[in-house]
C-alpha cells in the first residue's frame, strides 16, 4: 500500500514537471515583404573645362584634350542585362568631337565612344551587361577634339546625360 | 419552602441565561486553491507592407524600410526567467534581412535582432528576464533591408511567431 502511494505521488510530480516545462504561448504576425526595382546613378560632379589650345603644323586635327577627374556610381537590382547610355542635350557642330569612356567593374565598358551626335533620342551605349549590385567611383574620361577647319568654338556648355536602363 | 422555590427558580434562570449567551454553531470547510502557470501573448495586428523602393548610387545595400505600427502584450506568472523568442515560418533568401525589435518594461529587450535565418525550432530571443506580471502595448519594430545584388523580390508573405516561454 505504501509503495503504491509513493508511485502515485511520483507520477503526479512527473506530470506537474512536464506541464511546467512545456508551458508557453505564441502569437503570430503576417508580414508582407517586397523589393521593387531600383536604378540609381550619380556622378561626382562636373569635369573641368575642355579647351583646345594647340595643334601640329600641317595637321587639320588639333591636339585633343582630356579630363578624367570625375566618377560615376551605380546601384541596380534589376538583372544582368542593364546598361548605361550617354547622350548630349544637342549634337555638336561638325568638326568637333566629344568622346567619353566609362570604366566598369560590374559590366563591360564600350571603351571610348563618340557622343558628338548622340541626343536624347539617339543615346549610345557606354557600359553594357551590368550585373546586379553596386559599382562605385568608376572613372569617367572625356576627350574633346576639333578640326582646325571647323574654326574656333566659344565656351559652350553641353549637358551629358548618363542613363542606367535595361 | 417559599425561599427554596425562589432559589431554585433563580438558579434555573441563570443557567438558561448562561446557556443562551454561549449558543453558537461552527462548520469547517477545506478549500483547495491553486494558480496554474499562465503564459499569454498577443499582438495588435499585422504591420504594414515592407517594401524597399530606393537606394544610393554606388551602394549595394538599398535603403531599408521600417514599421513600428504594431504592439504586443504579455501576461505570465511563471517566474523572472521568462523570455520571448521570435521565428519566421521559413528563412529569407540570401541578400534580404528582416530585423525585429521588441520594447519591454518587464524584461530586457535584446534590441534589434536579425530573424532572417530563423524558422520553426530555431527561434531567437528578443526579450529575456521577463518578470512576473503583465506588459501591455509594447512596440514591435520591423526593419527590412535588401542588397541590390540580390535582385527584386515580389510581394512575399512571411509569418513571424512570437513565443513566450521559460
Amino acid at each position: 500500500m505504501k509503495k503504491m502511494m509513493i508511485s502515485i505521488l511520483m507520477g503526479m510530480m512527473s506530470m506537474a514537471i512536464v506541464e511546467t516545462a512545456r508551458s508557453q504561448a505564441s502569437a503570430t504576425q503576417t508580414l508582407t515583404l517586397a523589393v521593387n526595382t531600383v536604378y540609381k546613378i550619380a556622378t561626382s560632379g562636373n569635369p573641368a573645362p575642355l579647351t583646345i589650345t594647340t595643334g601640329t603644323a600641317g595637321s587639320n586635327s588639333l591636339t585633343s584634350v582630356s579630363d578624367n577627374s570625375t566618377t560615376y556610381s551605380i546601384t541596380q537590382n534589376f538583372g544582368n542585362t542593364v546598361k548605361i547610355t550617354a547622350n548630349l542635350d544637342a549634337a555638336l557642330p561638325a568638326g568637333y568631337t566629344l568622346s567619353m569612356a566609362l570604366a566598369s567593374t560590374k559590366g563591360t565598358s564600350a571603351g571610348s565612344v563618340d557622343i558628338s551626335n548622340a541626343t536624347s533620342g539617339s543615346a549610345v551605349n557606354v557600359v553594357t551587361a551590368i550585373q546586379r549590385g553596386a559599382d562605385a567611383g568608376q572613372t569617367i574620361s572625356y576627350t574633346f577634339s576639333a578640326l582646325a577647319s571647323a574654326g574656333t568654338l566659344s565656351s559652350t556648355a553641353k549637358t551629358v546625360t548618363l542613363t542606367i536602363t535595361n | 419552602m417559599k425561599k427554596s422555590i425562589f432559589g431554585i427558580t433563580l438558579l434555573a434562570a441563570c443557567v438558561l441565561m448562561i446557556n443562551g449567551a454561549y449558543a453558537q454553531a461552527s462548520a469547517n470547510q477545506t478549500v483547495n486553491l491553486s494558480v496554474n502557470t499562465v503564459y499569454k501573448i498577443a499582438t495588435s495586428g499585422n504591420p504594414g507592407a515592407l517594401t524597399v523602393t530606393t537606394g544610393t548610387a554606388g551602394t549595394d545595400a538599398l535603403t531599408s524600410v521600417s514599421d513600428a505600427s504594431t504592439t504586443y502584450s504579455i501576461t505570465q506568472n511563471f517566474g523572472p526567467t521568462v523570455k520571448i523568442t521570435a521565428n519566421l515560418d521559413a528563412v529569407l533568401q540570401s541578400g534580404y534581412t528582416l530585423q525585429l525589435n521588441l520594447a519591454s518594461s518587464k524584461g530586457t529587450s535584446a534590441g534589434t535582432v536579425d530573424i532572417s535565418n530563423t524558422s520553426t525550432g530555431s527561434g531567437v530571443s528578443v526579450v529575456t528576464g521577463i518578470g512576473m506580471g503583465a506588459d501591455a502595448g509594447k512596440s514591435i519594430t520591423y526593419t527590412f533591408s535588401a542588397l541590390a545584388s540580390a535582385g527584386t523580390l515580389t510581394s512575399t508573405t512571411k509569418t513571424v511567431t512570437l513565443t513566450l516561454t521559460n
